[in-house]
């Protein structure tokens, strides 16, 4: 029998808050740590950054007391809650490894949902986002390189996730319109995939709002540049995963999605979570999700008639899960590596005709500069004689890609063009 | 009792639009959906539109019934949502029996359909904004909710009569008509409810000069 956060008993929500000292946690070892404890503990925070954005945006579309009010009261914990999981991150683990830590989310949490997904549509954009977060750890890894010095790179993501080239970070700078994507219905959508929409959105808009605000705080040029080139990406991905919602789905529905959310991640984090004391945390804050669960249910069953158990499933769908995907990525590589895309639709990039507004935005952004995650390679080049790779399984599956060389990499690019 | 909010667990088949994704196993057929009218003449995709949306409208218009119900504080009021509430159900069983001798799922849900939800859940807003308003409108707001859905109702009852009456004679000629003929007995309900609204209007407007 699986887990129904509707049937089970949480924690009252007046006994919820909790103090200073309680919020204010031990950080974990960043030497001692299993990368995939830290991406829990990253895609927790960005869950929970959501869900209170997500309640903002609600208060400010109401003025009922009632509703304001136990907005404001679940709110209150879940950035309590944000807190307490934020703070679990090391002060002497600088933002180059945080990052680090942010694309290996990116990467390994996209594989695992896309494997899992069960629509063929919103499977091939977590393929499509897959890759280039993927290219995105290879640039901040010769970057870090470059300027913590070596060994940082397999410190933070283990032997867990390979780094080498995806689709070229310069090649996804994409037409605004061409990031939008299309959405499911909530009538006939699959509960899971809801769940992997709604999660992929929170880790992406995090890592968004991560580099818009850390990448001015680096001194070198080549840093700075290199962070605002890929926030803008991760502001492409956050415009393509959010168009996968439903815009149908109400504020009542949408609130209690979190909750839910929230419940269904802590609860899978909890059974995997191999440090028993930020399994704890997993555990209490599953024991709060439950009551939020209830009281959003609640809301809704009052103010639009709908009873909870009918908009949920019967049961938490199978959790979703840190695992290694390095086969899967070399799959998705292998296969579409040139894909680009055209409104909703994905087309290989040879597809597009000379006209393509594709051209006319890559040429505003890359034309006739040095763009920063070419150059953070060149330089990588220049100061050890090859770029950074970190593989396990073998040469890279796209022959052009394969060495690390600047003349390979320059005629990638050229093969590409033509 | 009927179902009120649809889903893939309660059997949700939707057809795609320039927007939206429908899961390969619930697409309903083009072939289904264009068949369904032929025998009485009709436009299938449209047809199957203005049912589902009927349907659609029937179902939200039933939750927000249910709400009101549970948020007056005058038993007078309750009882009048909870028959409301009731009737819409009934209108849901008899809209989803129809769809499906058209050889539709009961819980088809097209883009007309979507379209439908969030015309009335947009009206079922209102309360959202309760704190704008003195306690006593409050009571109002949930009444006047009540209004707008039944006018929609009363215009989807007059169109579903009117495309009955121009089905050529088969049966599908046949489940439309038994269908207009049983939307039809909520007209008196329907009426009162907005009959209900001017005179509260009117007791208002009469009452103690403030
Ligand atoms: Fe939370
Ligand atoms: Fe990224
Ligand atoms: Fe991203
Ligand atoms: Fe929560």
């Amino acid at each position: 029998m699986g887990f129904n956060p509707l049937a089970e008993k949480g924690i009252p929500l007046e006994l919820q808050i909790r103090n200073w000292s309680e919020l204010n946690v031990a950080p974990f070892d960043k030497r001692e740590v299993h990368p995939y404890t830290r991406a829990r503990v990253i895609v927790m925070n960005g869950i929970e950054i959501e869900s209170i954005l997500s309640s903002h945006q609600f208060a400010r579309h109401t003025d009922s007391w009632p509703v304001k009010t136990t907005l404001a009261l679940l709110r209150r914990v879940d950035q309590q809650q944000q807190k307490a999981v934020n703070w679990l991150l090391p002060g002497d683990q600088t933002v180059l490894e945080t990052t680090l830590g942010y694309e290996q989310v990116a990467i390994d949490l996209t594989a695992g949902l896309a494997r899992t997904e069960p629509d063929p549509y919103l499977r091939q954009t977590l393929d499509f986002g897959l890759l280039e977060d993927f290219d995105h750890l290879y640039r901040y890894a010769n970057l870090i390189d470059l300027i913590e010095g070596p060994k940082r790179v397999h410190e933070i993501v283990g032997n867990l996730t390979e780094v080498m080239p995806g689709r070229p970070t310069i090649v996804e700078h994409r037409h605004p319109f061409d990031d939008v994507r299309r959405h499911y219905d909530r009538h006939t959508v699959d509960p899971l995939s809801r769940l992997h929409a709604m999660t992929i959105v929170a880790a992406e808009q995090q890592t968004m709002n991560f580099y818009m605000n850390v990448g001015p705080t680096y001194v070198p040029p080549l840093a700075r540049g290199l962070y605002l080139e890929i926030a803008e990406i991760e502001e492409q991905h956050v415009t393509q995963y959010e168009s996968l919602l439903d815009p149908l789905e109400s504020w009542f529905q949408r609130e209690l999605f979190h909750h839910y959310n929230e419940c269904y991640l802590y609860w899978s984090f909890m059974t995997e979570e191999v440090d028993p004391r930020i399994r704890k945390i997993w555990e209490l804050h599953l024991a709060m999700e439950i009551e939020h669960v209830r009281v959003a249910g609640e809301l809704l069953l009052r103010h639009e008639g709908v009873e909870p158990q009918a908009i949920l499933p019967p049961e938490l769908p199978q959790p979703t899960r840190f695992h290694e995907n390095k086969k899967y990525i070399r799959e998705v590589l292998k296969h579409q590596i040139d894909l680009t895309s055209v409104g909703p639709d994905f087309v290989p990039m040879g597809a597009l005709p000379a006209d393509a507004r594709f051209f006319a935005y890559q040429e505003a952004v890359n034309g006739g500069v040095k763009v920063p995650s070419e150059y953070v390679i060149a330089r990588h080049v220049e100061v050890f004689g090859d770029d950074f790779r970190l593989t396990t399984e073998g040469p890279h599956p796209i022959e052009v890609l394969r060495s690390g060389s600047l003349e390979d990499l320059d005629a990638a690019q050229h093969e590409r063009d033509e | 009792m009927s179902i009120l909010f649809v889903t893939k667990a309660s059997g949700g088949h939707g057809r795609p639009a320039s927007m939206t994704v429908i899961p390969p196993s619930q697409e309903v057929s083009p072939a289904a959906l264009a068949a369904c009218g032929a025998a009485a003449g009709l436009n299938g995709v449209a047809l199957a539109d203005v049912v589902s949306a009927i349907a659609m409208h029937a179902r939200v218009s039933a939750r927000l019934a249910r709400a009101a119900a549970e948020q007056t504080s005058q038993p007078a009021r309750r009882q009048l949502h909870e028959h409301l509430a009731q009737m819409y159900e009934d209108r849901v069983t008899t809209l989803e029996g129809l769809l499906h001798k058209l050889g539709l799922p009961r819980r088809y849900v097209s883009p007309a359909a979507r379209m439908a939800a969030f015309v009335a859940e947009s009206v079922g807003q209102a309360p959202l904004l309760s704190g704008s308003i003195d306690a006593g409108l409050l009571e109002f707001v949930l009444l006047d909710v009540a209004s707008t859905l039944a006018e929609r109702s009363l215009a989807d009852t007059r169109a579903l009569a009117a495309i009955a009456g121009s089905a050529q004679p088969s049966s599908v000629a046949v489940q439309l008509a038994k269908a207009s003929h049983a939307l039809k007995t909520d007209v008196a309900l329907l009426e009162k409810v907005q009959a209900r609204r001017s005179q509260e209007l009117l007791a208002v407007v009469q009452g103690p000069k403030g």
